[in-house]
Formats: structure tokens, C-alpha cells, sequence
């Protein structure tokens, strides 16, 4: 089974965004925030694009598979 | 609805109550019970002692059919301030409309009475104890993991439901139809409404688990 590895938090804390800031962007919850950034959940696609864009990161940097 | 509303609604209810009371005593004492006890309707004749009795189930019907209105009008203008994309508001208290499923202890009495076993569907009402828990997610805006968990609970509960079901009618056709076909009824009323009750118990309370556990490990 691959392993889910999320670098989200480096590149939040980069851009200076709060996790309330990012989930208004992406149009989630902050609890869904933090749940990804421990990699407790898997985000579909299109909340991917948005957080990489939000973050301004490639989401191969930001979600790891292995 | 306004507290003053409520208070008026559940005094309306009170005195159609005490009205009944009355009412019935009245047909107890001296109308031989007319009414009150199972009677043949098909040849019912009007006795103007009979009046208390016809008016406390008129009564009785115009107070219900006013309570439903009331709260569907309160319910209609209570939805009109919710945000589109996030859960119902919801009160906790709701909750203990769970209760109400005890209404289906009636079933014994109206099977005993009347040979009437519609009551025990009331059993059903036991799932309003899940609107406690819709109640803690009230206004919460649905995300993506929102919907999977919704989904996710969705489909334990009815796997859950639908297994208890399958026993249920396995166990039934098995030992209660070949020796008594009405309390194979019963047996199939009274498992399906708690079944019901299950599911929609299940669905709301898995959902607000899997949210609130997500929550407790940040």
C-alpha cells in the first residue's frame, strides 16, 4: 500500500497563511486542513490544484505518495 | 418559534388533555364507556349523551391538525436562514423527540384492545435520537471530507440495518410463521421500525463520530 506523506504545512507556513486562511481559499474546513497536514486524509485532485495553487507549491512536493 | 408560542401551543395541549380526561370520565360514569370502548360504528346510533365524547375527538383532531401546521410554518421560516453549502441548524434538544418512539409500547395496548398492531410503528421514532448529534454538526460547513464521511456513515448504517433485517426475517419465517402468523406480524412491525430507527440513529451518530475522532486526533 503506498504511503501518503503531506509537506502541506512547510509550504502554508511559507506563504505566511493561517490554517482558517487556507481552508476559506480552498473552500474547506481548517479541521480538514489539519488533517491533512498530519496526512490523515486524501484529498481529491481538485482540492489538490487548489491547495497547490493557494500555497503556490507543486503538488508533487506538497502530496508524496511512495 | 417564540417561547410565548410554545407556551400557548403546550396549554392548548393541556386543556384539550384535561378535556379528555373529562370527557372520558364522562362516558365512563354515565354513558357505559360509548366511545371510549370498542363499538360496532356500523350501527351507531346518536345519543346527545354521547356529545362530551364527540366533541374531545374533535378536539383532539383540530389540536393535532394545528400543532403540525404550526410547526411545519416555524420549520419553513427556521430553514429560510440557512446557508447554502453548510448542514441543517439544528437544535441538540431535538434529540429527545427520540422519546416519542416509546409511543410504540402502545402497539400492546391497541393489540390487546382493538387487535391493532399499526402503533408499534411508532418504535420508529427511536431514530429521532440521532438529531442530537445532527445537532452538534448543525451549520458546518460541507467540504469534501464532509461528504465522504456522510457517505461513509450512510452505508455502515444501512449494512448494519440491512443484516439485523435479514436475521430478522431469516429468524421469523423460521420459528414464528408456521405456529402464528400474527405475532410473525408483530415480530416483523415491531424489528422493522426499530430497524428504521437504526439507520437513521446510526447515519447521524457514525457521522458525527468519524468528524469528532478526525477532531480529537489533531
Amino acid at each position: 500500500m503506498a504511503k501518503f506523506e503531506c509537506n502541506l504545512k512547510k509550504y502554508r507556513v511559507l506563504k505566511d497563511l493561517t490554517q482558517e486562511q487556507l481552508a476559506e481559499q480552498v473552500g474547506v474546513r481548517r479541521e480538514t486542513i489539519m488533517r491533512l497536514e498530519k496526512a490523515q486524509y486524501n484529498p481529491s485532485l481538485k482540492l489538490a490544484i487548489d491547495i497547490s495553487r493557494a500555497v503556490d507549491a507543486p503538488i508533487e512536493e506538497i502530496f508524496i505518495y511512495k | 418559534m417564540s417561547k410565548s408560542k410554545v407556551i400557548k401551543l403546550a396549554a392548548l395541549g393541556i386543556c384539550c388533555l384535561l378535556y379528555c380526561i373529562a370527557a372520558g370520565w364522562h362516558a365512563n360514569t354515565y354513558n357505559n364507556g360509548r366511545i371510549l370502548k370498542p363499538m360496532d360504528y356500523s350501527t351507531y346510533v346518536f345519543n346527545p349523551m354521547d356529545i362530551p365524547m364527540i366533541v374531545a375527538v374533535i378536539l383532539v383532531d383540530a389540536y393535532i391538525i394545528f400543532l403540525i401546521a404550526s410547526i411545519v410554518r416555524a420549520l419553513i421560516n427556521y430553514r429560510k436562514g440557512d446557508k447554502f453549502g453548510y448542514t441543517r441548524r439544528m437544535s441538540s434538544m431535538l434529540g429527545l423527540a427520540g422519546f416519542l418512539g416509546l409511543l410504540g409500547f402502545v402497539g400492546i395496548w391497541s393489540y390487546k384492545t382493538y387487535r391493532e398492531i399499526t402503533p408499534f410503528f411508532f418504535f420508529s421514532f427511536f431514530g429521532f435520537f440521532g438529531f442530537y448529534f445532527e445537532g452538534k454538526l448543525s451549520n458546518t460547513l460541507i467540504d469534501e471530507r464532509f461528504r465522504e464521511d456522510y457517505a461513509k456513515a450512510k452505508l455502515n448504517a444501512y449494512k448494519t440495518g440491512f443484516t439485523i433485517m435479514f436475521i430478522a426475517v431469516f429468524l421469523g419465517a423460521r420459528v414464528l410463521i408456521d405456529s402464528n402468523l400474527e405475532a410473525f406480524a408483530i415480530f416483523m412491525v415491531i424489528t422493522f421500525s426499530l430497524v428504521a430507527a437504526l439507520i437513521v440513529f446510526l447515519s447521524k451518530y457514525l457521522l458525527y463520530r468519524y468528524d469528532h475522532n478526525e477532531e480529537n486526533g489533531e
